[in-house]
């Protein structure tokens, strides 16, 4: 029941994800062919432009289209901000709107409470990562542009592993901070933060400081364009952002097991 | 009364520079209905917490069931054992009330189906209604049937009739008192004396984290006396440090005494003072309460 109540928790938050997921993936591979020709049209009315070399790539390379817009930006920058938000939650939330009284009082573990509130909220995000694998693939067979099965797999569970940091850092944010509404807000802050300062730097050919090279989880999560097998995948980065993910986690059950409440 | 079920032996808790509770020392007899006293802050809250294994001591050490509170393994087994309701009831919003049933239940094994029924009806809870669309009253009820219904051995419960009514007070305080008669330890605060009166066997007095008074109710009631006297001339209050006097209020010629004992002495030294009137009279637990904090 304790997986019901955390269910009871979450749902909405990984619903509303779900379904903006499903919203934006449906958006990037239905209007494909309307993409490519506003881009076209553009082109025609203004020859003297020279495309970005991005925008020559997409419109000859589908895969590469899907991973530009969604693994590489829009679809992770979304997945990412449903990580920390289904991260929020734990005994120090409870404290804050008075319900930790009653779950304490139960014949339960702080360990077992605070593992499986993060195992839901884990299981959640991954599947939140991994509806694109499906959905991706199976939108595009409407507009006639086969997408591999392999690949969506290959780049949703790269998003899943390489991100588990962010849903660390939701957790580790509410444990940390004994507010109901302060820790969501400081996540989405970090999460804008993040992307605002990277964004300048994720354009294909831009020169990167070495503190992006060193913080860029973002890349670890996109990948290269085309995940050809399991060894394209960047595996320190991986193991970085695990191990990271794992550290907040650890952290933030130590914390519970020591607070008073 | 049989041995102690809920011990505590110098417990205290400091937050920071501030003593909540200060090396309190209560011993809670089993099957008994024991009333839990203090003014808001005087430390029951955290003393309850400290039991439940919320909140670590800071210093001394406290059993249930004879199973130490602060071990992580032993405190599950006392939660296991014993049922609490908090100060404020919350409970889960989004919830429903047989939500918040079925998933109290499945924790406790020992869970009284047929008092659950009983108590759905007597308190009319709607079993389909979210928590936060609740009323105040319905959501203690709520609380309180969830903690009823798991078959404890002792109930822990900080202020169980908060928000509710009249006619449903005397309900609680009627189910208390029979769970009583079945065996099971009720341990609980209250700020409403008259309830606290009305049911308890004994009493925990408690102010700024420090015992004041442990004693059964029955012999506090017996012991403690408010003894009127007025004189010729007028006296000063020292004329009666006698053991026992609690508290002395010398009005001119009129002297009240609140005592805890000693009431045939403070009589005689009374008369020897040449009272020319002497009234003892019976104390309410409310008017102890009040004169144990002032006489502090």
């Amino acid at each position: 029941m304790l997986w019901y109540k955390a269910w009871l928790e979450t749902r909405f938050r990984f619903l509303i994800g779900a379904a903006l997921v499903c919203a934006l993936c449906a958006f990037f591979v239905l209007g494909n062919p309307f993409i490519l020709g506003t881009w076209s049209e553009h082109q025609q009315l203004h020859p003297a432009e020279a495309e970005l070399p991005w925008i020559l790539r997409a419109t000859t390379d589908y895969p590469y289209f899907i991973w530009h817009f969604l693994f590489a930006r829009l679809l992770q920058q979304l997945w990412v901000l449903f990580a920390v938000i289904i991260g929020l939650g734990g005994l120090s939330r409870e404290s804050a709107q008075g319900t930790a009284g009653f779950i304490l009082s139960l014949p339960l573990s702080r360990r077992r409470i605070v593992c499986v509130r993060a195992a839901l909220g884990g299981i959640e995000v991954a599947v939140l990562g991994l509806i694109p694998a499906i959905a991706i693939p199976a939108l595009s067979i409407f507009i006639g542009k086969p997408y591999p099965a392999f690949q969506a797999v290959s780049h949703a569970l790269l998003m899943v592993l390489g991100g588990l940091v962010f849903f660390g850092l939701g957790v580790m944010l509410s444990t940390a901070i004994q507010s109901e509404h302060t820790p969501a807000l400081i996540g989405v802050a970090i999460v804008l933060l993040f992307y605002f300062f990277l964004s300048p730097y994720t354009d294909d050919g831009v020169i990167e400081p070495l503190w992006i090279k060193l913080l860029d989880v973002s890349r670890v999560m996109a990948g290269t364009p085309a995940l050809s097998s399991f060894s394209t995948y960047p595996l320190r980065g991986i193991c970085i952002s695990l191990l990271t993910a794992c550290g907040l986690f650890y952290l933030s059950l130590r914390m519970t097991e020591k607070r008073d409440y | 009364m049989s041995s102690a079920i809920l011990e505590t032996v110098a417990l205290t808790k400091h937050y920071g520079r501030f003593e909540a509770v200060r090396e309190l020392s209560l011993a809670v007899p089993a099957g008994s209905i024991s009333g839990f006293l203090g003014q808001n802050g005087a430390g029951k809250s955290s003393t309850i917490k400290m039991l439940l294994g919320m909140m670590r001591p800071t210093g001394g050490s406290g059993r249930i069931f004879g199973l130490n509170i602060e071990e992580p393994s032993e405190s599950i087994e006392i939660r296991q054992r014993a049922a609490f309701v908090s100060e404020d009831k919350r409970l889960y919003d989004y919830m429903t009330v047989e939500q918040m049933i079925r998933f109290t239940r499945s924790f406790f094994p020992g869970w009284r189906g047929e008092l659950e029924q009983r108590l759905l009806r007597e308190f009319e809870l709607p079993l389909d209604r979210k928590i936060k669309k609740l009323s105040k009253g319905m959501r203690t009820q709520t609380a309180l049937l969830l903690a009823f219904c798991r078959g404890a051995e002792l109930l822990i419960l900080d202020e169980p009739t908060e928000g509710l009514d009249p006619v449903n007070i005397e309900k609680v305080l009627e189910l208390l008192v029979g769970f009583a008669a079945e065996g099971t330890t009720v341990f609980f605060s209250s700020h409403q004396i008259a309830e606290v009166e009305q049911i308890a066997d004994r009493v925990f007095i408690i102010d700024k984290g420090r015992l004041l008074l442990d004693a059964p109710l029955d012999e506090m009631k017996e012991e403690y006396r408010r003894i009127n006297m007025v004189f010729d001339t007028p006296l000063q209050t020292p004329a009666f440090a006698l053991e026992g006097i609690e508290r002395v209020r010398v009005d001119g010629r009129s002297v009240s005494i609140f005592a805890s004992h000693n009431i045939e002495g403070i009589l005689n030294h009374a008369h020897a003072l040449h009272a020319t009137s002497v009234d003892v009279l019976p104390v309410s637990l409310k008017e102890i309460f009040l004169e144990s904090l002032k006489a502090r």
